[in-house]
């Protein structure tokens, strides 16, 4: 999954590191798509909208826990049917559904782990595996946790960065189509190493 | 879009199994025999992953080749009792697994009609609202 849906928080910080990122986005400014100060803009339809609130339902009825948002949003005004919704934060456990799908709307299912393994098993219990991101102030946990993780993009201490060119993978069910890609031209091709001597002179050796 | 009850249950086949996994809402229903008048018959496949995936896909019958990576919940009749129109609801094996303790109702909404879905000249979408199974324990 690229967009971010699913965060995973050691169980040591787990508590006070979430109240921090509570607050952090309580505070993003939703409105006006076409306003640069806007942090959250609306969805692009409204099917959309209708999905991500179908998501948020289940994860009610899964017995997920809302940390924050968790509606649709009314702006008012100009914006009263805009098909916004609050940027909400669900805490709650890996098999849910709600962990399970790819959200793609302003929504993140959290949950903890103990260990450096048991984050890495969460991690990867997942049918898609397109891009994951890894923070850590350990460049070896850092190094090694993108090796472990079976994605086709690990962004490591920063997220969504898109530089053009670069390799596009993914594992299990994800990636689907990325032979359509540039690199993928390198497989049509036969790998052929002329070795060209420009000299004037006789090579000599015989 | 106001008629969202579910009119149709879908019937019971998977092997063991006594209740209906899937159902359609009276919309879904409407639209889907406007959809088979204009097809003929149709069948769902469940998709998953992003963007636009997560969407119940309607094809004529037929134009998305399952095998044994699929898995079918049941079967939709939107005929009468003397013209059947069964459509069969298919789902990738791996996704069922995270998926099968939710019961799914096909509703449809208003959308921009993305996708390769045959509702999508409409300007509606298809769309799936779960709630957890009363028999299947969920998580296992």
């Amino acid at each position: 999954m690229h967009g971010p849906s699913r965060a995973l928080i050691h169980k040591p910080i787990y508590d006070s590191f979430l109240a921090t990122v509570v607050e952090r986005t309580r505070k993003a400014v939703q409105g006006n798509p076409l306003d640069t100060d806007t942090q959250v803009g609306a969805q692009a339809s409204n099917d959309q909208l209708e999905k991500i609130l179908s998501y948020i339902d289940i994860g009610k009825q899964e017995g997920a826990t809302i940390a924050l948002g968790g509606e649709r949003a009314d702006l008012g005004g100009e914006f009263a049917e805009g098909y916004y919704v609050q940027p909400t934060i669900f805490e709650g456990h890996n098999k849910m559904r709600l962990f399970q799908e790819e959200i793609f709307g302003p929504v993140v299912a959290v949950t903890s782990f103990e260990d450096y393994a048991d984050a890495i098993a969460i991690a990867n219990d997942t049918l898609y595996g397109l891009g994951a991101g890894v923070w850590s102030r350990n460049g070896n946990v850092a190094y090694r946790a993108g090796r472990d993780i079976q994605a086709g993009r690990v962004w490591v201490n920063n997220y969504h960065a898109y530089p053009a060119g670069a390799a596009f993978g993914g594992y299990k069910s994800s990636g689907i189509g990325r032979e359509n890609n540039k690199l993928a031209l390198d497989h049509y091709q036969q790998t052929k190493n002329m070795l060209v001597s420009y000299s004037e002179n006789a090579l000599g050796y015989f | 879009m106001t008629d969202t009850e579910a009119v149709i249950q879908a019937s019971v086949v998977i092997p063991g199994e006594t209740s209906p996994r899937v159902a359609a809402t009276g919309a879904s229903r409407d639209l889907l025999r406007t959809l088979w008048d204009s097809n003929g018959p149709l069948m769902f496949h469940q998709s998953g992953g992003c963007c636009d995936g997560s969407s119940p896909m309607c094809y004529p019958e037929g134009d998305f080749i399952t095998s044994d990576n699929d898995i079918l919940l049941g079967v939709l009749d939107i005929g009468d009792a003397d013209e059947p129109r069964p459509i069969d609801f298919w789902m990738s094996r791996e996704q069922f697994e995270y998926w099968s303790h939710t019961f799914l109702t096909i509703d449809v909404v208003k959308g921009r009609g993305s996708g390769f879905s045959l509702e999508a000249p409409e300007g509606v979408r298809f769309m799936i609202r779960s709630r957890l199974m009363e028999e299947a324990t969920p998580f296992v």
